[in-house]
């Protein structure tokens, strides 16, 4: 006899838990003791199984797109499968109750056409879960807004075990109101798509002394937050999609990691963080800031090693400086027009934007820097643009990724006028990222433009529906068909002179990222779907120009 | 005096020398001499010597399910973390930890797996185990179920009706899988 089959269930529950649901109910067909192993298993997963059960058309149909609809045909097939899912849950949950188990995990996914029918079982399923001491809760239901799931009271005035709570499509107003909430165990919260009042939210956030996760994410029903009693806090998490929210206070010295992002602009938020001194991680999104309240904010973590903004239309002009700082990552704020970074320690530095900043950058790591050159399709691009690019990447000493989004919509490029205005030699760049757009005299202008800013060991261009078959065609050929009969007369030359070979490198599909590597690539063309195309460019600049 | 002042010198340069060992006894009867903190990763090992006080420096402590091949595998695995965590006591060095781990995972039959998850549970080493079960998992993934029983030495003793019946009742875990 093999000595694994003595292997004792808790071990092989242990391996079933690396497993996909599927794949660990498969292994109840091995042999009669591994159907019983499976049946005690003590994580049930009814994600895999909605979808069987829901069949490939309506698995991933949030019934609330039926709400104002006639599709009574589809409905009455929905309401049909989801009616034998719930009967499978049902049966599936009772026979592992017989067993002296504690429940590790309970995971399920369910569209409801008709919350409030299905109120009853689903509190029975909770109430058993809890009476099995479950650790791990994860409710993910998908029904109309207006038509929510009300969990249980039982959840929150009984469930001590549970030590991660995932809550989407719920509603939680049936907290008990005067006796406390029992959630002692509770680390971490998520609550997604789901309507939570803001008392309601402050009693989860002080009655759960364990609390060290908290996951906000388009949820709805609260305006402001003020946290100062959660202890063991470290992560706070939001994301809105409905911007309700109109303060945050958090004081509290253990949090770590603060996230604050929405799906659209929105209007001012308050945000006051003057009691966490050792956050290190800081991500804003969509917050409408002035530069005032934002330095305000950012001084007040000394501590801080992670710093995101994104898309805050209001900042003009960013100054950090940081010992600690070792990612940093701004993009997309549009009205930015000065920055001014001071972080020797900087390990990333992301710089993704419109207009080319004024700047004094003193970054040392390696940068990948993207820029939208055409936005609101109005926009030049002249000589002093590029001698204007080539200054900013030239305060850093390595770049890895440089992609410019877009190509103006009327270059024009001197290279006389930007070789006398700035003698000093192009920057090495790892991957030069470029969309590429039809044959045209505009475009083949703006090549020059950014050849002469940088010399990239990689160029990739992406393919897409609005590119012409013949685009990269005509783009290789002016690599391989450069005539290097200019620039006679001048110790700079343009790229041509240095260019030493081009190689067409490798396809990389949009859909599965897996590189294609194949000869004559370039005639392969018509038959590619979307994609990147990658060249390697090989360069031999004269001695005096390379940098030391 | 002259000779207690070298032996303090020649102590406090070779300290790991002087490190207490645990001697341990496999089921093949070899005993292997392991620096202390790495034994007490053992639980079973730290749990023997903290519960008996009559033991001493000299005792040698039998492990009859654990074979000298498999007590190899998890010494090499312990000695690396405490080596990791000498080094970073704060935090594992996560990259590192990682590529050791593929690494000594690689070299690893899945004979040797199974005899080591026997071990690791036996011993009660909770960070190898969960290492080594979902390493197991690794290897039965996508795999046919007669795949799987070879793997884990499992007798079929279902009839083929039985079978057949479970395959229905489980219908919705096999649906979309090609079994080879």
């Amino acid at each position: 006899m093999d000595r694994l089959s003595e292997l004792p269930d808790s071990t092989v529950h242990h391996i079933l838990s690396y497993l996909t649901a599927k794949e660990a109910a498969r292994t109840s067909i091995l042999s009669t003791r591994w159907k019983g192993l499976y049946t005690s298993f003590p994580v049930l997963d009814f994600h895999d199984s909605y979808t069987y059960f829901m069949e490939q058309d309506l698995a991933t149909i949030n019934p609330a797109m039926f709400y104002h609809s006639n599709l009574e045909k589809v409905i009455e097939i929905f309401r049909e499968r989801v009616s034998r899912f719930i009967e499978f849950v049902d049966d599936f949950l009772l026979r592992f109750c017989q067993f002296e188990l504690c429940m590790q995990k309970f995971r399920l996914l369910i569209g409801l056409l008709d919350v409030e029918g299905s109120s009853a079982i689903l509190d029975r399923w909770i109430g058993l879960a809890i009476e099995k001491k479950v650790e791990e809760l994860d409710f993910n239901i998908l029904a109309h807004r207006r038509t929510l799931y009300n969990l249980p009271q039982t959840l929150f005035s009984s469930g001590e075990s549970v030590t991660a709570l995932k809550l989407g499509g719920c509603k939680l107003e049936q907290v008990p109101s005067d006796a406390p909430m029992r959630l002692h165990s509770l680390k971490s919260l998520t609550l997604k798509e789901a309507c939570i009042k803001e008392e309601i939210l402050h009693k989860f956030i002080s009655q759960c002394p364990s609390l060290e996760d908290l996951f906000l994410l388009d949820c709805w029903g609260f305006r402001d937050i003020c946290v100062s009693d959660a202890c063991k806090l470290k992560i706070m998490s939001i994301r809105e999609s409905y911007n309700e929210l109109q303060s945050i206070k958090v004081a509290v010295s253990s949090l770590q990691q603060f996230i604050l992002g929405s799906e659209y602009p929105r209007g001012p938020i308050v945000i006051d963080m003057d009691g966490c001194p050792n956050l290190k991680v800081l991500q804003l999104s969509n917050v409408a800031f002035t530069d005032q309240e934002f330095h305000r904010l950012i001084s007040k973590f000394p501590l801080l090693e992670d710093l995101n903004v994104g898309n805050c239309d209001l900042l003009e002009r960013i100054a950090i400086s940081s010992l600690l700082l070792k990612r940093l990552s701004i993009g997309l704020c549009f009205s930015l027009k000065e920055i001014d970074v001071d972080t020797p320690n900087l390990l990333s530095f992301c710089y993704d934007n419109y207009p080319i900043p004024v700047a004094l950058i003193n970054a040392p790591c390696p940068w990948k820097v993207g820029f939208v050159t055409q936005v609101w399709g109005t926009d030049t691009s002249d000589t002093r643009w590029y001698l204007n690019m080539k200054e900013f990447l030239g305060a850093s000493n390595q770049i890895e990724y440089l992609s410019f989004y877009g190509h103006g919509n009327k270059n024009s490029f001197s290279f006389d006028e930007f070789r006398k205005s700035s003698p000093s030699p192009p920057c090495e760049v790892g991957n030069l990222y470029l969309q590429l757009e039809e044959p045209s005299l505009n475009y083949a202008v703006f090549l020059d433009g950014v050849l002469g800013i940088c010399y990239p060991k990689t160029l990739s261009v992406a393919k897409s529906y609005a590119t012409n078959r013949t685009s990269i065609k005509w783009l290789y050929d002016i690599l391989i068909n450069r005539e290097a009969n200019c620039c006679d007369f001048h110790d700079i030359k343009c790229w041509r002179h240095y260019l030493k070979d081009v190689k067409v490198g490798s396809f990389i599909p949009c859909k599965d990222k897996n590189p294609v590597h194949m000869d004559n690539l370039i005639d392969a063309v018509p038959e590619l779907p979307d994609g990147t195309f990658c060249f390697h460019l090989d360069w031999c600049l004269p001695i005096p120009m390379q940098k030391a | 005096m002259s000779s207690s002042i070298a032996s303090s010198s020649s102590s406090s340069s070779s300290s790991s020398k002087k490190e207490k060992k645990i001697s341990l006894k496999t089921s093949d009867g070899e005993v292997f001499e392991v620096e202390e903190p790495v034994a007490m990763q053992l639980e079973i090992v730290r749990s023997f010597f903290a519960d008996n006080e009559d033991v001493t420096e000299q005792t040698v402590m039998p492990l009859p399910n654990v074979s000298t091949a498999a007590m190899h595998g998890i010494l090499e695995y312990c000695r690396a973390h405490e080596e990791f965590r000498r080094r970073m006591p704060e935090a594992a060095p996560e990259e590192e930890v990682r590529a050791f781990e593929a690494g000594y995972v690689d070299r690893k039959s899945n004979e040797e797996l199974k005899e080591m998850i026997l071990a690791a549970n036996y011993l009660n080493i909770s960070k190898l185990l969960d290492f080594l079960t979902g390493v197991a998992a690794k290897r039965i993934e996508n795999k046919s179920v007669e795949y799987v029983r070879a793997f884990f030495g499992v007798e079929n003793d279902f009839t083929p009706e039985e079978e057949a019946n479970l395959r229905r009742e489980y219908e919705w875990a096999f649906e979309g899988v090609d079994e080879d």
